[in-house]
């Protein structure tokens, strides 16, 4: 493999589309994210278009049964494994790294390879719609259902194996994101100065490292009943198929959390900047958000409230359901508390946050309404549940991101999406979302069922099925509006400036796009909202900040060269993957590809642990000062600047009350004032 | 040793205590095989614990020494030890869910569980049927299942209990076919504990009612007929809160004998 | 701080002082083995869940050879015995002990291996197949997965061992050493795991009846075997 690495150079392509393919940029790699997983949000929202379709008048035949329920199941898993997670993943990517003022991502290969695993996953998934044997057993694919006798085409091996490439991704992903918060913060960033989006990043990544192996395993299992005869799941081998239920929604809870926690970090980047004051109460909207990630393991069973757990397991569950409500509600508390007397200018981000914030409620009370598990027991598998569902991830989770793709649009390309088509594609966002899910509540208490292919039309069930049919219409109107948005933005000229919304987060201090190398001198940090104390100091002294960080020759700092070998052992775990689909049925190797798509992993994977630096770095010509992407230790920075430190040691006094405020406090959280720090220059505006 | 390692790690285990730990673990495992050596020991339930102790204290020697956390930068250790338990707790978590111990519907269901060997043709179990077959209702009062009878006697021998008992136990546990939701469900007949039902009209007094209801249709073919097509008539003050409630579905796995029994049954309900 | 930058054959972009003074690929590669903790707990888990399910046999008590086992047990042990001697090797730059050590591992951990075939090999000729019933189902597929990993640190030191011989191992490249360390030792933390929980302890279980076709394994039969 060394003759491998010593012949072929590292790529140095620096446009078109080789060095896409080969690029190890986490800003390039976020937009590969969040286009790709944009092309799968379309795709779900014509699979949800079959499903409305097909329910919008009783007793419809516009599909059949089967595919109907292929269309159901793969709309779930789409947009979840498809759509949410990588946008999110999108946004870990671009905005990280600039958020705590690094380089790059701590392992920018591996970056690499989570992109191309996940577009794999995504595509393998998918692919089991070309031999017509697309997954239809729901996105949760309770056991037995999904054995052999039951389900006997394909169809949930490439739900298994397709789900399995996308948990390397996301665990690649994940381990990255880890140590990248950890270990790459900018000197003086501490824990309790990272914005807010970095914290739920950094739970969300710690979740999804835990979570996943849950899943791994479950699915496994389930290969293994499906292919080798085992009996995990299946009753006449004396297995049990609630295990399966148990070990989906051991990883399922917490991934709920996985998939609502981004969104809530984008929120709270976006509520402060269009209100123009700070969060209010940052350290128990940081401890909430680590409080939800813990108790999101002991919550799983909620899910199960109807399969028969006894008496004491569903008290538990009960209470502990309960119980991480009240995180979830100090935090909205707090969102209201940042509006609150700020100066709030709506902004098509801002609406998107604000949307989120009360469509989030909603669904979180729906959710609560569920967590008693006799009333449960009457909205178990109904439309009750489509609807709680729909709410906290479209409500929630789409509409936070699309807050964050309307809020970092600029930052990413250097110009403005268009304000009044954005507005309009809120409105039509925000009515035809509840146009579609508000009715299902009904529906649910009315005791329609979930995945019901049809129904009767005198179950009373016509009206509100048209409505929600209707709905989809507007959503896909609103869809279609905000890809004409896209393309009118993407044709214009930059307009955005560096920091079109005065911002506090260390990314607008630097051009838009950003410069390859983002920082060309390493941020000092000197408290939270670092961007606004050095605005607000800087218009205090008389010459305020209009021009983004000087840009430097990129050549003066080393970064991480491009390289084919993550895209290799990709395309070795997919071939892996895929090639359990097919069964020679041979004696002792009955499944002779993977150890070709492995084999091809062992030549990614070593090559990749040989190549040498690019020939223009390869001189060892290094610069730890300037090209470092982390920095010093935090408390090594405060010593080097003692104004920085000044929050650690100078008790503060809130300027409104005059309550004496303990060190992290950036406001006041008695009166919401903003606080007198004696060390920096007053820097809160409300 | 590596210059990138903090202030934290500058120290390492000397190959002296490596081998006292290499030593120390051969020893618990030595332990840990004399404990189970004797056959009567083996699988007892009291091994557990000092083995489970023996190995956590091997699992803590490697970790804290081979793996020299114990001399490392102390977040590895919370990293390390918060998967751990985590992991710990999911298996303890499982294993109690699915414990005998675990007060379960299911459990309570095999405590109470008769013994059962399934009708196939009625459904229910055999164990339940009456053995000998008094006949509840005098035949002298019900003429017109006399006529019933003598209708589809050629065709099927009656069952213990006659006709009447038949109808009643479809009434009650259904045939086991097609759409299984029994009559009772929603239908309340006097004297018959099981039919309590609100949801459908009370066919307690029907044998009487039946034959007043449709001009020109016998009480016979109006029961049958709106057990075929539950919606052929609609007799007044019935509740049609939900129309269509009883659909053709319900019955429509009911063989012709099936209906022969029940109408027998209901036009003895008088 | 004066953190003095390495700079390696491997990436140099990952070599750079770190907010926590952990290096990056260090707190990597733990984040990793927590990771592997669930993976591993879900796999006991359902172990544990089925222990005693089984509704045919051969249930443990007929199949599993405690002697056997803590053999293998113990060349395990000495396997993580000479990993730390090789990274004690790397940082003191003696570099015939280092790839000396690096195959010594290897070697014991291919030794362990081998008794693993032999007693999938025994099992299945004494009728416990993956699919015979859950004991075969659970154990087989965690105790492959923890040979599966074994396997893979085999192939780590191998490669590790190669490196080594071309003489590029050495006190600065120690965390090559440690990380592959790590990954081993965790690899033997789990296996004494799974041996106290399903030799020890679960070794013994009968089938649901109390199965009295005990069929008695002994260290002579294997010697006798060789």
């Amino acid at each position: 493999m060394a003759t491998l690495t010593d012949v072929i150079d590292r790529p140095t392509s620096q446009s078109g589309l080789w060095s896409w393919i080969t690029t190890v940029d986490h800003k390039r790699i976020g937009v590969l994210y969040g286009v790709t997983a944009f092309i799968f949000l379309l795709l779900g929202g014509v699979e949800a278009g079959v499903i409305r379709l097909q329910l919008a008048v009783p007793d419809n035949t516009l599909v059949d049964p089967d595919t109907f329920n292929q269309m159901f199941t793969m709309h779930g898993t789409t947009m979840i494994f498809l759509v949410i997670m990588p946008l999110s993943a999108s946004f870990f990517n671009f905005v990280i790294p600039l958020a705590i003022g690094a380089r790059d991502v701590a392992f920018p290969r591996l970056n690499a390879f989570s992109y191309w695993v996940f577009l794999f996953g995504g595509l393998l998934l998918n692919a089991s719609f070309l031999t017509n044997q697309a997954p239809d057993a729901g996105w949760f694919s309770y056991a037995n259902l999904t054995e052999k006798p039951f389900s006997a085409n394909q169809g949930l091996d490439y739900w298994a194996l397709g789900l399995q490439v996308l948990g390397v991704s996301s665990l690649a992903a994940a381990f990255n994101f880890v140590v990248t918060i950890v270990n790459l913060r900018a000197p003086g960033m501490s824990l309790m100065r990272m914005p807010l989006f970095v914290w739920m990043t950094l739970v969300t990544s710690i979740l999804l490292v835990l979570a996943f192996p849950v899943i791994t395993v479950g699915l496994i299992e389930l290969t293994f009943d499906r292919n080798f005869g085992t009996n995990f799941f299946v009753p006449e081998g004396g297995g049990d198929p609630i295990l399966w239920q148990h070990l989906f929604w051991v990883f399922g809870h917490p991934e709920v959390y996985i998939l609502i926690l981004p969104a809530m970090g984008i929120v709270s980047e976006v509520l402060p900047t269009f209100s123009r004051k700070p969060l209010f109460g940052y350290p128990v909207v940081v401890f909430s958000g680590v409080v939800i990630g813990i108790m999101g393991w002991a919550v799983w069973s909620h899910h199960m409230f109807t399969v028969g757990l006894g008496p004491v397991a569903v008290s538990v569950f009960m209470i502990t359901t309960m119980l991480i409500a009240v995180p979830t509600g100090v935090k909205i508390f707090n969102w209201i508390g940042t509006l609150w007397g700020g100066q709030i200018d709506l902004k098509t981000a801002m609406l998107f946050a604000l949307g989120f914030v009360a469509l989030f409620i909603v669904g979180g009370l729906s959710g609560v309404s569920h967590a008693v598990a006799p009333s449960d027991n009457q909205q178990q598998d109904t439309y009750y549940i489509v609807a709680h569902i729909h709410y906290v991830l479209f409500g929630g989770a789409l509409f936070g991101i699309f807050a964050g793709v309307y809020y970092w649009f600029p930052k990413v390309t250097g110009k403005l999406l268009h304000e009044g088509l954005g507005k309009l594609h809120f409105w039509l966002y925000f009515i035809g979302m509840n146009v579609t899910f508000f009715p299902m509540h009904y529906l649910g208490l009315n005791g329609m069922p979930r995945r019901i292919y049809t129904y009767a039309s005198e179950f009373g069930w016509d009206g509100l099925n048209l409505l929600a049919s209707l709905g989809y219409l507007v959503l896909f109107v609103g869809t279609l509006l905000f890809i004409v948005n896209l393309m009118i933005s993407l044709r214009k000229e930059p307009d955005a400036g560096h920091d079109p919304w005065d911002a506090p987060g260390l990314e607008w201090k630097i051009a838009s796009p950003p410069p390859v190398y983002n920082f060309a001198k390493i941020p000092q940090v000197e408290g939270l909202d670092q961007y606004w104390i050095e605005k607000r100091r800087a218009e205090a002294e008389g010459h305020p900040i209009t021009e983004p960080e000087a840009l430097v020759d990129p050549s003066t700092i080393h970064m991480p060269s491009p390289s084919y070998w993550p895209l290799v052992t990709a395309i070795g775990v997919l071939i892996l993957a895929a090639g359990m689909l097919v069964d020679t049925g041979w004696d002792y190797i009955r499944f002779p590809i993977p150890f070709i798509g492995g084999l091809i992993s062992f030549i990614g994977i070593v090559a990749w642990a040989n190549e040498p630096p690019a020939k223009e770095h390869a001189g060892g010509d290094h610069h730890p000062e300037a090209a470092h992407g982390g920095g010093h230790l935090a408390v090594a920075a405060v010593a080097e600047h003692p104004g920085g430190g000044a929050t650690h040691s100078v008790r503060l006094l809130c300027s409104n009350c005059n309550n004496q405020l303990s060190s992290n406090f950036r406001f006041c959280p008695y009166c919401g004032g903003a606080v007198e720090d004696p060390a920096e220059p007053h820097h809160q505006e409300g | 040793m590596s210059s990138d390692h903090g202030v934290h790690e500058s120290r390492h285990p000397t190959l002296k205590q490596y081998v006292i730990i290499a030593i120390f673990l051969f020893a618990i495992t030595i332990v840990e095989f004399v404990i189970i050596l004797p056959e009567d020991f083996r699988g007892q339930g009291w091994t557990i614990a000092p083995l489970a102790i023996l190995s956590a204290i091997k699992f803590a020697a490697v970790i804290f020494f081979y793996m020299h956390l114990k001399f490392d930068n102390r977040m590895l250790t919370w990293v390390f030890l918060g998967g751990l338990a985590l992991g710990f707790a999911v298996v303890l978590a499982l294993v109690g869910l699915f414990a005998s111990w675990t007060p379960s519907p299911r459990a309570f269901a095999e405590d109470h569980a008769k013994p059962c060997t399934l009708d196939h043709e009625l459904g229910g179990c055999l164990e339940d049927r009456p053995k000998a077959a008094p006949e509840p209702v005098d035949p002298v009062d019900q003429p017109p299942s006399e006529e019933g009878r003598t209708e589809i006697d050629p065709e099927e021998p009656p069952a213990p209990g006659g006709l009447v008992e038949i109808g009643r136990q479809v009434f009650i546990t259904g045939t086991g076919q097609g759409a299984a939701t029994p009559c009772v469900t929603c239908h309340t007949v006097g004297g018959v504990p099981e039919a309590v039902g609100l949801l459908g009209p009370d066919l307690s007094h029907i044998g009487t009612e039946a034959a007043t209801r449709q001009p020109g249709v016998s009480a016979e073919d109006y029961i049958a007929q709106s057990i075929r097509d539950p919606e052929s008539f609609i007799a007044e003050g019935v509740d049609r809160a939900t129309p269509g409630l009883m659909l053709t579905a319900i019955t429509a796995g009911l063989a012709d004998e099936d209906v022969d029994a029940l109408v027998a049954f209901l036009m003895a309900q008088q | 701080m004066a953190h003095q930058t390495e700079v390696s054959h491997h990436a140099p972009e990952e070599e750079h002082p770190t907010s926590t003074g952990i290096n990056n690929r260090k707190l990597l590669m733990w984040v990793f083995l927590s990771s592997d903790c669930l993976f591993f707990g879900s796999l006991i888990a359902t172990y544990m869940v089925y222990r005693g399910q089984s509704l045919v046999g051969p249930y443990p008590v007929d199949i599993i050879d405690v002697p056997i086992t803590t053999i293998s047990t113990f060349v395990l042990l000495c396997s993580s015995f000479a990993m730390v001697r090789a990274l004690a090797a790397t940082n003191e730059n003696r570099q015939g002990a280092i790839l000396f050590w690096l195959l010594m591992t290897a070697f014991l951990g291919a030794i362990f291996i081998g008794f693993q075939v032999y007693e999938f090999n025994l099992f299945r000729s004494e009728g416990l197949r993956i699919d015979t019933n859950l004991f075969g189902s659970t154990f087989f597929t965690l105790t492959g997965f923890h040979g599966a990993h074994v396997t893979l640190g085999i192939v780590w030191l191998l490669g590790l061992a190669w490196v080594a011989k071309k003489g590029r191992l050495g006190p600065k490249t120690a965390l090559d050493v440690e990380l592959a360390g790590l990954y081993w030792h965790f690899v033997d933390i789990v296996w004494i795991v799974i041996f106290t929980l399903l030799y020890l302890i679960g070794g013994f279980d009968t089938g649901p009846a109390g199965d009295p076709s005990l069929v008695p394994h002994s260290i002579t039969g294997f010697l006798g075997l060789i």
